[in-house]
């Protein structure tokens, strides 16, 4: 096991822990804004990767810029999600909320099994699937894409978040919705504005996905679990702990792998975080709910 | 008096109904059968859990998982019979129980369930890779030995009856008092002096126990295993569902949900896809408008138009 080795994969890791960051950052608003645990997420990513791959070929553009178009799409379905089918049962409680996302989980990959079969599919670039040779360690440019647009993304939600009405608004509502309810916020919108935006997040996150590696209807389970675990490491409510973890679960993936080898790989995030939460059940950066 | 005479009756009736089947019908309908028998049995584990103690597991699929592999494990390498391969099944995945209990009972409410969920997923990439077991390719039980499907039809049977008896008995028990009163509010049943970490360690140890022994009745019943179909999800969410369709916290909910879902499964053979949205919808559905399930809602029906004093159900 040379030095080498390990510092490739270690680097390695890291960017493609800036994609993690990315197709995590929904999952983890949700959460941290309304405590639901949005099981759908991962379908929310597929979709993204599917709508980019088809709006992409069917416009001739570059699949970046078809994200902007996803991006909006996703926002309105987010959006109206929360609105109609969330809102009302998240007054009882988590649970309902929670089975609720699992059965629409249910219902979205039926749909994408119907109408885009079990095809494997995936987004290609002339930049897509190359990397570049650093210091004799290969680094894929998706991920050196994916690491810098989760640095950038970041940024703009902590500026969104803390220098905006709207974000203010949000936090608002996420720390005492009753209060923010009675100083004229409307909770409800401003849930259904997360959800928005966490499902346009997802269309990005979709995106590097389908250009990264490739995707079938069921792959939203793996991301969503990937999501689950950067959240419990970074604790939830904290955008910035979302990359933290990200980038942490991207380096103890890229270690293990260069140590285990890539059957366990994904195992490995997952074992970790049970560690962790033993230790810390609120996980590594965040406060107790 | 008559009244009691004629329910013990009926009873009597549907059981030898239920012994006569496999006798009468083909084998098709003989599996329907040992299926229903099946989806109530999980059903009962998890309507324990989250039904009673207010605990959504999503990790059927590891302990079913754990069940199927001990009993073919032992069946194969070992020359268990089938019956005791799944005892052990269930035991082992108790055992499992155990071990993770500790740290998945930090976990606070959804955490919880998504921690199932994150150990059931884990447990499936560690069988897809683990030699020991097969890895991908999984197992083959020999099949000389095997008996017929009459007779797995009447050891499941017997698992849901068993199942749904041992929830019965649970409820009179001191630990059903704990249960409900923990299912009620937790911080008040603590400050009473239920230890509620004993109260949901011991549900969680009896729904492992009972999803493990079907899981290895039916390893035995299949003949062939593999990791990707048993520890699965779709065994997770086929039982939640039928427990939240039919009725969460109640002893005949899981029942008629099994019910409905195998009922509903043969309606949509052949229209898969549609089958999958349609029971997303129904769990939607179902959490929105009928959340106290089929069974739930009829019981409350029932309730309200009996004269007052006579409880049934």
């Amino acid at each position: 096991m040379s030095f080498f080795t390990l510092t490739g994969g270690a680097l390695n890791g890291l960017l493609l822990g800036g994609l993690y960051a990315i197709t995590a950052l929904g999952f983890s608003m949700i959460f941290g804004v309304m405590g639901l645990m949005n099981v759908v997420h991962g379908e929310l990513l597929v979709l993204g990767a599917y709508l980019c791959f088809f709006i992409s070929r069917a416009l001739g553009i570059d699949p970046f810029l078809a994200t902007l178009i996803v991006a909006v799409l996703l926002f309105g379905v987010g959006y109206l999600l929360q609105l109609s089918i969330f809102n009302p049962v998240m007054d009882r409680g988590v649970e309902p909320a929670l089975l609720t996302a699992f059965g629409l989980s249910i219902i979205a990959q039926s749909l994408f099994l119907f109408y885009w079969t079990t095809n494997t599919r995936s987004i290609n670039t002339a930049y897509s699937r190359v990397g570049l040779q650093v210091f004799g360690i290969h680094l894929p440019v998706m991920y050196l894409i994916s690491f810098g647009l989760a640095l950038v993304l970041i940024a703009g939600f902590h500026a969104f978040m803390t220098r905006t009405y709207l974000g203010k608004a949000i936090r608002a509502a996420t720390q005492d919705p009753e209060t923010a309810q009675v100083m004229g916020i409307n909770v409800k919108r401003a849930y259904a504005f997360t959800y928005g935006l966490a499902a346009a997040t997802a269309a990005l996150g979709g995106t590097l996905i389908g250009m990264t590696f490739s995707f079938v209807p069921s792959s939203g389970l793996s991301w969503l679990l990937k999501g689950f675990v950067i959240v419990v490491l970074g604790g939830m409510g904290s955008i910035v702990g979302t990359l933290a973890g990200a980038l942490l679960l991207g380096v103890v993936e890229g270690l293990g792998g260069a140590f285990m080898g890539t059957g366990y790989r994904d195992l490995i995030g997952l074992v970790i975080i049970l560690l962790v939460l033993v230790a810390r059940p609120t996980g590594l950066f965040g406060r107790a709910r | 008096m008559l009244r009691r005479t004629v329910q013990w009756a009926l009873l009597g009736l549907v059981i030898l109904a239920l012994i006569a089947l496999p006798h009468v019908l083909d084998r098709y309908t003989v599996f329907l059968f040992y299926l229903l028998w099946l989806y109530i049995g999980l059903a009962q584990g998890w309507n324990l859990l989250a039904g009673y103690a207010g605990l959504i597991s999503l990790g059927v699929a590891a302990f079913f998982g754990i069940g199927a592999y001990t009993a073919a494990m032992t069946v194969i390498h070992l020359n268990f019979h089938f019956l005791l391969g799944s005892l052990l099944g269930g035991f082992l995945a108790m055992v499992f129980a155990a071990v993770v209990a500790v740290p998945i009972f930090r976990f606070r409410g959804i955490y919880f369930a998504i921690g199932t969920l994150v150990l059931s997923e884990a447990l499936r990439i560690f069988m897809i890779s683990w030699k020991f077991t097969g890895s991908a390719d999984g197992l083959n039980l020999p099949i000389e030995k095997s008996p017929s499907l009459m007779w797995f039809y009447y050891l499941m049977l017997c698992v849901a009856a068993g199942a749904t008896l041992l929830v019965v008995l649970i409820l009179r028990t001191k630990l059903g008092m704990s249960l409900r009163a923990m299912g009620n509010n937790e911080k008040s049943a603590q400050n009473m002096g239920v230890n509620t970490f004993r109260t949901k360690l011991s549900v969680f140890l009896m729904a492992a126990f009972i999803t493990g022994v079907v899981g290895g009745v039916h390893a035995t019943q299949m003949g062939s295993i593999e990791p990707y179909s048993i520890f699965n999800t779709m065994w997770t969410l086929s039982t939640a569902n039928t427990v939240i369709i039919g009725g969460i916290g109640t002893v005949l909910g899981p029942v008629l949900g099994a019910i409905f879902v195998i009922f509903l499964g043969e309606l949509l053979a052949d229209y898969h896809t549609f089958h999958l949205a349609i029971t997303g919808v129904l769990l939607i559905v179902i959490i929105r408008f009928i959340p106290a399930g089929l069974w739930g809602e009829m019981r409350k029906f029932i309730l309200t138009r009996r004269p007052a004093g006579r409880m049934s159900g």
